[in-house]
């Protein structure tokens, strides 16, 4: 454990002078954009380095702590550690200083007392992380749900976090560092505007103080680091970098998650409105394009392995979009003006209000983009938008990546978190001019406060929850534990055609195995059950396909099916 | 809309078009009771004041005003839903 965490120490110290190091090959000169390019180039980092080591199966926890020891002892000979801290205290407002404090305290609280709990994360989003901790390699297996393979890119991140210790207490930390990158492309957002130090603070506070923005950063989901993705690419091109390195963020992004893609026309259309915009000198443009062809190459991965091995790049939605095993409707492929309209309106109408449930990460109902976006945010850009030109290509850009998201994804509950970038518009505005009203100002201070409480705990982890899960040690620490243990190492089984917590199973340490049972006939079914020396298996909740094969397997004596909690299974019973 | 003296609208007046084109918009579309607590038809109001009147004494008030009752709108709603996660409420 001790080791472990030295590890994990070591390596992050070690990748923090490694993008520095490389920061100096494609600097701007302003220290707003160029430290949005250092978080971007570190993320670049940890991704190669976790993919390098997936592919080669880098497995020991020794050889990667050893290999950021080497790493960092190279990095630090060469100088790079010195004036690594700024000397000079930015312009900001003490009290701005003291939010931000008690926000990286309270998110440190999060990180360690919240267990993954969101479904999407539970379903299939995590247990390709569980699989390729637990195997120390990227594995073809990446769990039950069809939707598990999707584009990996955070998960990725995710890994990184939890590969030192082989376990997943720190697995929220990965989302907190996009949270960072969102605040810190607005504040270099609002310095290329040519705004203040202490506008540019208070625009960064108020966009990661949005609560669905900032529960996104604890709950294991990637819509929060796809929206910081695409405000960072909206600094860089205001900040009129030169185009490869808007590749960087790109890259990234398209790995994540294709909703990022859907927002780019938008973001294309600031940057052709902002052309007469003088650009930014680059150091090397070949390093810079050495950076855009990995990231490039870390976004496309995902979609050569589903070519590959699945026949589409976008397996597995097909062109009649995503359906699930059942027959149920997920996803649509390709864009949909009734779509457009419809969920344009229920944003409108509807979603905008915050009103049907508390804020959580996934936005069900709600957009949660807060009382200081809804009340004060949207009145101010209509007054800053009439006397700042430089906001409008911006403005323009947003507005329609909000249309072409809406035009591409499905009307469901969750849809309004595909644009979590929106608010990036209104904390500027609301930033701006909070310096100039002072009405604003208090009112803003009320709505800062009303944000704090929303995003301090998710409406799908209420206080009673958490407070089951901070009586739990911290090493096992899981938000819906399976309730039959299994011996430490050994297999638990798996019968999933839909949606189920599927991650719950490996343990919070990753210790136990999961076989996933696809079998669609009982005979090969209990022949594999056999095989794997499986003495129980869990299963979906609903199962609509499999019931026949699982109730033929209790009238041959096989099985005996169990319900705990929402716990479903069935035991294996010895051969008569 | 003609313009007699050939010189084009100053941007006030378009601006205060396309917001009454979107209150219009609202209102055929919802019915006109359905403006009086709409966000975005205060917000379409608020936009032609401040193209009428940003320079007068009277529009910090009636912003501070505007903000103000959307704040109390929204958190009429939002804050006893979020109190009872925190364990407040009900």
């Amino acid at each position: 454990m001790i080791l472990g965490l030295l590890a994990m120490i070591v390596a992050n110290a070690a990748t923090v002078l490694g993008a520095r190091s490389l920061l100096r090959f494609v600097k701007v000169g302003r220290p707003a954009t160029d430290f949005v390019l250092f978080l971007l180039l570190r993320f670049l980092l940890i991704s190669t380095v976790v993919l390098a080591a997936g592919a080669a199966r880098g497995r020991n926890p020794a050889v990667r702590g050893l290999a950021g020891a080497a790493a960092l002892a190279g990095l630090v000979a060469r100088g790079q550690h010195r004036g690594l801290l700024p000397l000079a205290r930015p312009a900001w407002d003490l009290w701005v200083f003291a939010a931000l404090a008690v926000l990286a305290l309270r998110l440190l609280l999060q990180v360690w007392f919240f267990a993954p709990y969101a479904g999407d994360a539970l379903y299939y989003h995590l247990p390709k992380v569980a699989e390729w901790v637990h195997g120390g390699a990227i594995t073809r297996e990446t769990g039950a749900d069809l939707r598990s393979l999707h584009p990996a890119g955070f998960e990725v991140y995710e890994v990184w976090w939890v590969v030192f210790l082989h376990h997943d207490v720190f697995i929220e930390m990965a989302g907190v560092e996009f949270l960072v990158l969102a605040g810190a492309a607005a504040y270099a957002l609002a310095r290329e505007l040519g705004w203040s130090e202490k506008v540019a603070s208070l625009a960064a506070l108020l966009f990661v103080m949005t609560p669905g923005m900032h529960l996104q950063a604890t709950s294991c989901l990637n819509d929060g680091p796809v929206a910081a993705l695409l405000v960072s690419t909206l600094a860089l091109i205001v900040a009129r970098v030169h185009p490869l390195l808007l590749l960087l963020p790109i890259g990234l992004g398209t790995g994540i998650k294709p909703t990022f893609v859907y927002a780019l026309p938008g973001l294309a259309l600031t940057m052709w409105l902002m052309r007469k915009k003088a650009g930014s000198a680059l150091p090397s443009v070949r390093v810079a394009a050495a950076f855009a062809v990995a990231a490039l190459g870390i976004g496309a991965v995902w979609y050569l392995r589903n070519w590959v091995l699945y026949g589409s790049p976008i397996y597995p939605v097909g062109w009649a979009g995503l359906k699930t095993p059942t027959g149920g409707h997920l996803q649509r492929l390709g864009p949909s003006l009734s779509g457009l309209r419809e969920n344009l309106a229920c944003f409108l109408d509807i979603r905008v209000y915050d009103h049907i449930q508390a804020a959580d990460p996934i936005c069900a109902g709600n957009f949660n983009w807060g009382a200081a976006a809804f009340a004060l945010g949207a009145p101010a850009l209509i007054a800053v938008l009439r006397r700042e030109a430089a906001l409008r290509p911006i403005a323009i850009g947003l507005a329609a990546s909000l249309l072409t998201v809406f035009t591409l994804v499905e009307l469901d509950p969750w849809y309004a978190r595909f644009v979590f970038f929106l608010p990036v518009l209104t904390s500027l505005a609301l930033a701006r001019l909070w310096e100039s009203q002072r009405v604003v100002a208090v009112l803003g201070c009320l709505a800062l406060a009303s944000g704090f409480l929303a995003s301090a705990l998710p409406a799908s982890l209420p206080r009673k929850e958490l407070a089951g899960l901070a009586t739990q040690r911290w090493s096992s620490r899981a938000t819906d534990p399976p309730p039959k243990p299994a011996p430490d190492g050994s297999p638990i089984g798996f019968l999933c055609e839909n949606f189920a917590n599927g991650y719950s199973l490996y343990g919070p340490d990753f210790s136990h195995p999961v076989v996933y049972l696809r079998e669609e006939r009982i005979d090969d079914l209990i022949q594999r059950v056999d095989r794997e020396r499986l003495t129980f298996f869990y299963t979906d909740a609903v199962l609509r396909k499999k019931l026949p094969m699982l109730d033929e397997g209790v009238r041959r004596g096989r099985l005996r099916p169990f319900a705990v909690g929402a716990w479903k299974g069935y035991e294996v019973l010895p051969a008569p | 809309m003609s313009e007699p003296s050939g010189r084009p609208l100053p941007p006030v007046v378009w601006e205060i078009a396309a917001a009454s084109f979107l209150i219009a918009w609202r209102a055929w579309a919802y019915g006109v009771s359905f403006l009086l607590g709409d966000w975005f038809t205060l917000l379409c109001g608020y936009w032609i004041f401040t193209a009428l009147a940003s320079r007068t004494r009277a529009w910090p008030l009636v912003t501070g005003l505007v903000m103000a009752g959307l704040l109390v709108r929204y958190s009429w709603r939002q804050l006893p839903l979020t109190w009872a996660v925190l364990g407040f409420g009900p």
